[in-house]
């Protein structure tokens, strides 16, 4: 995994919990295959996607009644800790081998989504407050899976600069796309900011905005959870109403990554929830052609990568915490090296 | 050796695009020798060639839009002029000043007959090769090809002027493998390349000339000209007895398995006689028996003469493959000595060496 080790001690969203089922699922985790299924009672549990007998991909086998995941290819039965507790080619009454396990991965359900860990988790699962709110009424967007690296996808989240331009009429104007000034602090794991913005009202086209006039004032909200994770609370200043957008990034690993975002509001609670599904839609479509595009797929980390200008602080900051949080688990998977050996 | 391979082809002027093609609406991608730009035309339709992608977030400027000759991003909006400075950033507060790491690098771009040529290294020269018959008054002159074909472009280049492999490959329109063998023909090198004069007798040409009978023979002299290591020049001359013609074929190195085959055509005959769609349909199909040929070609091309057997006839190409390792050995201003271009096994050994062209053994 060699540059994702750092991020192995992080959880990482692999999917919606709704999707899994009785079959067990594979999923791709910064470059490691990995198979979820839910045991006896209901629970979700991962392990890497191999049987230790042949290596088959167990993602391809079945769940018994008793919650154990049988490989596709001999038979061999493994439960919700990862022992082997049958092997059907073997004599009746010889023992198991205990060699026979699954490598088991830190697993949970939150937010109406499984996250797994792939090592010893540094920190915890980002946290969605609203979720619990029953003031809210949620929608869960779409996941995007867009062929660029997970850094990439979360700049594009929270870049000011292009609301205006490249999503206009939707998310701002072109005929004012400077960008109000704003301060970025980094606490811990998180980094947080605000802005104040004017934004278009859009209920013609998608009735998703609580503004009342032709434009309105919004406020966001961003706590940034390190490395991937954004809670982006909007106020709108004339009512104040809000929608939050709750955004997590999974990082496969091979060049993609999928983003799953819910979208969440304390107004038009009975209203439709279609506009709000469809916008987001528009909006990730008109994102990932461009991000898609963008050279190097790899966020440049050092500070001479590309260009910064004042406006694009949130990426300065993202970019040196993440180049932090790599050097920092480099330092120390270094040290524990030097120790044990 | 693999084109990119060669530094000193980086030098030459390649045409990118067709003029017709490029719109004063858009950019769009480039890729020569295993690098990607982008092209648009700035004001006053000037083309330009610049960076693959934006400075700011590295989005490809291909998917740009193009707005009063100044290329757009589509990201964040930042415009660049047609010297790559970038004159106006949107977010920025009004007052502040564009920074001057914000530009993209630009190479030197000419438009000539038909075509938009760029060079990306070092250019010797203001502009391609000259095309005497498209300066000459009298000619008609059109861009017959300029389409991606899966070759190396120095396979593309050889086969251009490559004398031995008509009268099979072609043997579907002009070719007749009964008749393979190549008369003696005089070869000379020139300052940038070299210029042979080959005597032929050949069927089925006729609609070249506006005479749709492939029946007729015509004696005809083949002037065959390397203008430069990736340019060529064909003309062919048929003394009053039919129009003459001049192909210019060139190949723009895409990356090493990969060109675009471009040919320009100069018609001594007026339309009446000489009909452009019956030149062309006639041209289509020789170009289709080459490309299938040369897109199975490996995209190593062999340029020591040792690696490979030469006939006599084979003079025109054994001559590129000594002027390719001169310029790969650095030496393409002065004369090898006999010790860097090993002689190659001439088959039947009877190659008569163009004197002015040849070292002393």
């Amino acid at each position: 995994m060699s540059d994702d080790y750092g991020l192995a001690g992080y959880w990482h969203p692999v999917g919606w919990a709704a999707e899994v089922g009785d079959r067990p699922s594979e999923v791709l985790l910064l470059g490691e295959r990995v198979v979820v299924w839910r045991d006896a009672n209901g629970g979700v549990v991962a392990a890497i996607d191999r049987c230790p007998h042949r290596g088959t991909a167990l993602s391809l086998g079945q769940v018994d009644e008793r919650g154990c995941l049988v490989c596709p290819y001999h038979g061999w039965r493994f439960d919700a800790a990862g022992s082997c507790v049958a092997m059907p080619q073997l004599a009746h009454d010889a023992p198991v081998p205990s060699r026979a396990r699954l490598t088991m991965l830190c697993c949970e359900e939150r937010s109406g989504l499984v996250w797994v860990c792939l090592s010893d988790p540094v920190a915890e699962i980002p946290n969605f407050p609203e979720l619990a709110d029953p003031g809210y009424r949620h929608v869960r967007c779409a996941p995007y899976r867009w062929l660029t690296s997970a850094e990439r996808m979360v700049e594009n989240f929270t870049d000011f600069g292009h609301l205006g331009y490249l999503h206009d009429g939707l998310l701002g104007s072109s005929d004012d796309l400077t960008v109000p000034a704003h301060r970025v602090e980094q606490a811990g794991g998180e980094l947080h900011y605000m802005i104040s913005m004017q934004v278009p009202n859009t209920n013609e086209r998608f009735a998703v905005t609580d503004v009342q006039g032709r434009r309105g004032i919004q406020t966001n909200r961003y706590v940034l959870t390190l490395p991937y994770a954004i809670h982006l609370q909007c106020t709108y200043e004339d009512t104040g109403a809000h929608r939050t957008l709750f955004f997590v990034v999974q990082p496969h690993g091979d060049g993609s990554c999928t983003g799953f975002c819910y979208q969440s509001r304390d107004f038009d609670l009975d209203g439709d929830d279609e506009p709000y599904a469809r916008f987001q839609e528009l909006l990730a479509e008109q994102d990932r052609i461009v991000v898609e595009s963008q050279m190097p797929a790899d966020v440049p980390l050092g500070p001479s990568g590309e260009l910064h200008l004042p406006f694009d602080r949130v990426a300065v900051a993202y970019r040196r915490a993440m180049a932090g949080l790599l050097e920092r688990v480099a330092v120390s998977s270094a040290t524990e090296g030097q120790t044990t050996s | 050796m693999r084109v990119t391979e060669i530094d000193g082809l980086r030098d030459l002027w390649y045409a990118v695009a067709r003029s017709d093609e490029q719109s004063p609406a858009g950019a769009r991608r480039v890729r020569l020798l295993g690098d990607d730009y982008t092209l648009w035309r700035a004001g006053g339709g000037r083309p330009v060639l610049a960076e693959a992608y934006c400075p700011h977030r590295g989005a490809s400027l291909a998917s740009a839009s193009v707005a009063d000759g100044r290329l757009v991003c589509c990201y964040h909006g930042w415009e660049f002029d047609g010297s790559g400075s970038c004159v106006h950033i949107p977010q920025l507060d009004p007052g502040l000043p564009i920074p001057p790491k914000a530009c993209l690098r630009t190479w030197p771009v000419v438009e000539r007959y038909g075509l938009v040529w760029a060079c990306v290294g070092a250019p010797a020269t203001d502009g391609p090769p000259r095309f005497v018959e498209a300066d000459e008054h009298g000619w008609r002159v059109q861009v017959d090809f300029f389409e991606p074909w899966a070759a190396s472009a120095l396979r593309v280049v050889d086969n251009n002027i490559d004398q031995s492999h008509p009268a099979f490959v072609h043997r579907g329109t002009f070719g007749d493998p009964s008749r393979a063998r190549v008369p003696p023909y005089e070869l000379e090198r020139t300052a940038t390349g070299l210029r042979a004069r080959v005597p032929q007798d050949v069927g089925g040409v006729g609609p070249q000339m506006g005479d749709a009978d492939e029946g007729k023979r015509y004696e005809r002299m083949q002037e065959v000209e390397l203008l430069d290591l990736m340019h060529t020049r064909i003309r062919l001359s048929y003394g009053g007895q039919a129009p003459d013609y001049a192909f210019y074929g060139s190949a723009t190195p895409v990356d090493d398995s990969s060109s675009i085959y471009v040919r320009v055509s100069a018609l001594a005959g007026d339309e009446d006689v000489q009909p452009y769609a019956m030149f062309w349909d006639f041209s289509r199909r020789v170009t289709l028996e080459d490309k299938v040929v040369l897109e199975q070609t490996s995209p190593d091309f062999p340029v020591e003469v040792t690696r490979e057997v030469h006939l006599r006839c084979d003079r025109t190409t054994l001559e590129y493959r000594r002027q390719l390792a001169r310029l790969v050995s650095g030496g393409a201003e002065g004369e090898p000595e006999a010790t860097d271009v090993p002689q190659p096994r001439m088959e039947g050994a009877v190659a008569q060496e163009p004197s002015a062209a040849e070292p002393a053994a």
